[in-house]
């Protein structure tokens, strides 16, 4: 059994990691940002930091929904949840993710009725099934998990299902990456760009990069050797003074992205004002909620969420994290009070968070190094 | 969801394990079976079958290969055989 076994090709790594180091200056120090989780997680899976020159450094960026998710928009779903008439639906993730007084999967144990699903469509399947009941899904994700629920909401009127509601946490990418860009303690060469988001948005909207910023910006696909190209490719830029949009993952997206996809979240979403990222604070006009047209399907409604703020843990430092100041195993809890079993911060809920990668995987490279030394 | 009852090798982004889902990680290209109006019965990496809403890429015929998120289709994987066995 073979999955693009092409792209985890040892040799070619090889040969690839040999060009990148030919384009290393020894007197720099490269700082590459990948944005998205699951990056984070082929990174660490793979150990690609240890085909890589000591030069270049990988930091980690803010590209794990369930990671940048506000205790408080936790806590909202979890009185949603407990509620006697409501059958709270969500992806597993989302499960064991804390909220200020426990996590959903606790709330499960106490008797209230949380299914996990696998798509927001088992959701609708669900409401289909227990007329009698409010069935809720609590939507979360980027721009490629944004079209999963457009499309299901869309179905729902199709078959006017009124039992049906979502609550609303999706985001965009873009936003942050700008907030991230304007941070002042932050310095960053280049960017490797969101593969599976790209699908669907297309590598357009990154022309901010190296326009307004000057950053480089890859799109890269998630295969080991799909890294390993793209930091080639940013080296190149560097090495040649070039800074634009490439587009690595070009087998699965097209330079304008899913048109459709896009028409039917423009149907369905629409911005927000501003919504709270965990670690970056308010960031205007970065996530979506249900448009005019769909309010009948927004559960914020339906059930009256506040809209409560709360704050993370004081030991926590997954904001520092997020923004690539901190190296996850520099939080003052990694390994100790926040572990994949007990997660204080989100970005250890996560398989894709950079914590968890980082606890699964990277410590062991780390020891690597240490024992070498 | 229909699925597989062999163990998924862990390194393979498959139907029933693709990491955390609502991360833009979760890719999956499966190769369509066949196709009933919006949805087909699609097949992964490991022989996984589930079917898939295709709204989004259509039309899609029995053979291609689509790269599926949260059991919707939001691509196509093209020019490579992404998905061989």
């Amino acid at each position: 059994m073979k999955y693009v076994t092409e792209f985890r090709n040892a040799d070619l790594a090889r040969a690839v990691s040999a060009e990148i180091s030919t384009l290393v200056d020894p007197g720099r120090h490269y700082k590459l940002m990948e944005v998205c989780g699951g990056h984070t997680h082929t990174i660490y899976r793979h150990g690609i930091k240890d085909l890589l020159p000591d030069q270049i450094e990988l930091v980690h960026g803010p590209g794990c929904p369930v990671c940048v998710l506000p205790m408080g928009r936790v806590d909202e779903g979890i009185e949603i949840a407990e509620r006697p008439e409501v059958i709270f639906t969500c992806f597993g993730d989302m499960m064991r993710v804390p909220g200020s007084k426990g996590n959903l999967l606790e709330v499960k144990a106490g008797g209230a009725d949380i299914r996990m699903v696998y798509s927001p469509l088992d959701a609708l399947r669900i409401a289909r099934e227990n007329p009698d009941r409010e069935v809720v899904f609590y939507a979360i994700g980027f721009e490629t998990t944004a079209p999963s629920t457009a499309l299901t909401l869309q179905r729902a009127r199709k078959e006017n299902i009124q039992n049906f509601t979502v609550f609303c946490n999706h985001v965009t990418i873009v936003p942050p990456v700008r907030a991230l860009l304007d941070s002042p303690d932050l310095r960053l060469d280049a960017f490797i760009g969101p593969g599976h988001v790209s699908t669907v948005i297309g590598c357009r909207p990154y022309e901010f990069m190296p326009r307004d910023y000057g950053k480089p910006c890859v799109v890269t696909g998630f295969e080991p050797l799909d890294l390993m190209q793209s930091v080639l490719m940013l080296m190149r830029q560097l090495d040649e003074g070039r800074c634009e949009v490439e587009n690595q993952y070009v087998r699965a997206v097209p330079w304008e992205g899913n048109l459709k996809a896009l028409r039917s979240m423009a149907e369905v979403f629409e911005l927000r004002p501003y919504f709270e990222w965990r670690g970056l604070g308010f960031i205007a006009q970065s996530a979506l909620k249900l448009s005019e047209a769909y309010t009948d399907f927004d559960a914020e409604l339906r059930f009256a969420v506040p809209g409560v703020r709360v704050a993370d843990p004081k030991a926590c430092q997954c904001g520092e994290v997020l923004k690539g100041v901190l190296k996850p195993h520099e939080c003052r809890v990694f390994g100790t009070s926040c572990t994949p079993e007990h997660p204080l911060g989100a970005l250890m809920v996560s398989s894709e968070g950079a914590c968890a990668a980082y606890y699964n995987f990277g410590r062991k490279a780390e020891e690597r190094v240490g024992a070498r030394e | 969801m229909i699925m597989g009852d062999e163990t998924t090798p862990q390194d393979y982004c498959t139907l029933d394990h693709d990491g955390c889902v609502v991360c833009s990680d979760a890719g999956i290209p499966v190769r369509v079976v066949s196709v009933a109006g919006d949805d087909a019965l699609c097949e992964d990496a490991a022989g996984n079958r589930a079917e898939i809403a295709v709204e989004l890429v259509a039309p899609v015929r029995p053979g291609e290969v689509l790269l599926t998120h949260g059991g919707v289709a939001i691509g196509r994987v093209a020019g490579t055989d992404g998905l061989k066995r």
